[in-house]
């Protein structure tokens, strides 16, 4: 099935994309690697390489944090920027993926088109609404988080096109975010991954998104949850009634990791943990 | 394909097939240092140097670190002239069948350079993605802060000299 002959180094988008554009089916691609080695290699003659494309920056912008594609998990894990954006759950998302090695391999824009179930960084994404920008020879477009992962990434992508930037809104005034993993170690494939972002009005949640991951191929929003905290004042019924809406409606697989009812008992458990600690950095009194 | 690389910093070309996986062009390369454990990048024994990071080398294709420097632990010392941090190894016990210990002191290496100082969490965080199977825990992280604490004392004696 490997029929690699070559890889190829551009040192820029435009030459990436040339170079995607010239290998036609028989050119893909190449992020932190991890993913295709696994599969034994590529269905293609020429892997792009896209490490010294210039597209691993982590920069804040006026409304937003903006995760440059190649930006590695570890490097996301311990940005500043990420921190100055609100966005606290977004580094203890990405500081709970894997282990330090792979962290240090596995890139932002892998782990969303190379999407595995228990990966960590899509239900935060979902969670903190954020958009993904893709190019290609013929221009840019950007999807919503929700729409680009509501099939699996790889196959939203059209041919020659790459995913090159992730943006992610600035949490801003009262508003605070947070991410939960369950797994058997820390290092271990999530059993469930829960994450949530909370905005406060007064003394009412004004609004609130809550994603949850590995409990099926692709993570989830959880709009029952959500509908159980909008207009409600913070406190822990409201979480555990979010908690058990969210168990309820979440879709849940079965694999040999755990059975169905043990991960729904902890999606319920964690939805209302991590609504806990996104809605205590909400009413922290961040400045805007 | 020829795969051009700074290995343990020495210049090489090495003929490698175009699929090849990183870990098997090292050990193929000589650096036996190097082990293939799990081969699925969980268990850390494979890990080694790219341009000073720690990966795991059993899941990054060869063709990846074109024009990179790799270091293994035969980069880092010998039994002649050790590291400080084989010493520490050695001397906290931290060694038993020594199967996944180069790749630890690889992992200690990197935090080292990046924090001369690191508690014990830090080093806990550093080494989180290596498996041994010998000795426990306690022993490697002993080794790592000692093997700092050695580093640091070099450094303040070449500092006053």
């Amino acid at each position: 099935m490997n029929d690699l002959e070559q890889f190829a180094h551009p040192r820029s988008v435009e030459e990436a994309l040339a170079l995607l554009a010239a290998g036609r089916d028989q050119a893909r691609p190449l992020a932190g690697g991890t993913g295709l080695v696994l599969a034994g290699g590529p269905r293609a003659r020429v892997l792009v390489d896209l490490s010294r494309a210039g597209l691993d920056a982590i920069s804040l912008a006026a409304g937003e944090l903006r995760l440059g594609a190649m930006a590695t998990i570890q490097a996301t894990a311990r940005s500043r920027a990420v921190v100055d954006a609100g966005l606290e759950g977004l580094a203890e998302a990405a500081a709970a993926c894997a282990s330090r090695l792979l962290r240090n391999q596995i890139t932002v824009g892998g782990n969303l088109v190379g999407l595995r179930p228990w990966a960590d960084l899509p239900p935060m994404l979902l969670a903190l609404d954020a958009r993904v920008r893709l190019r290609s020879a013929g221009g840019e477009r950007e999807v919503g988080i929700d729409e680009f992962l509501a099939r699996h990434p790889e196959r939203q992508l059209r041919a020659g096109e790459l995913l090159v930037e992730v943006a992610v809104p600035r949490a801003g005034a009262r508003a605070g975010c947070a991410f939960l993993k369950f797994a058997r170690t820390a290092v271990d494939c999530a059993l469930c991954d829960a994450a949530a972002f909370v905005r406060l009005d007064g003394g009412a949640i004004r609004e609130a998104r809550v994603a949850v991951g590995a409990l099926r191929p692709l993570p989830q929003r959880l709009r029952a949850a959500e509908a159980a905290l909008a207009g409600r004042e913070p406190g822990e019924a409201v979480f555990a009634a979010a908690g058990a809406a969210g168990a309820a409606e979440a879709e849940v697989a079965a694999d040999f990791r755990a059975s169905p009812e043990y991960r729904r008992e902890l999606c319920g458990v964690l939805v209302r943990r991590v609504l806990e600690a996104a809605a205590g950095r909400a009413a922290g009194g961040r400045p805007s | 394909m020829k795969l051009d690389v700074r290995l343990n910093g020495v210049p090489r070309t090495l003929d490698v097939s175009p699929g090849a996986v990183l870990l098997d062009v090292l050990r193929d390369a000589g650096c036996r240092s190097v082990k293939r454990g799990c081969e699925t990048g969980d268990c850390g024994a494979c890990a080694v140097l790219v341009d000073g990071v720690p990966l795991a080398s059993c899941v990054v294709f060869a063709g990846q670190v074109e024009g990179r420097s790799i270091t293994t632990v035969e980069g880092l010392g010998t039994p002649d002239r050790p590291h400080p941090l084989m010493e520490a190894m050695v001397a906290a016990g931290a060694v038993q069948c020594g199967f996944c210990a180069p790749a630890m002191i690889i992992s200690a290496k990197a935090l080292l350079d990046e924090n001369p100082d690191p508690t014990a969490e830090d080093v806990k965080h550093a080494l989180d993605g290596h498996l041994c199977r010998c000795t426990g825990y306690v022993k490697q992280i002993e080794a790592v802060l000692d093997a700092a604490a050695r580093l640091r004392a070099a450094a303040a004696k070449e500092g006053a000299r």
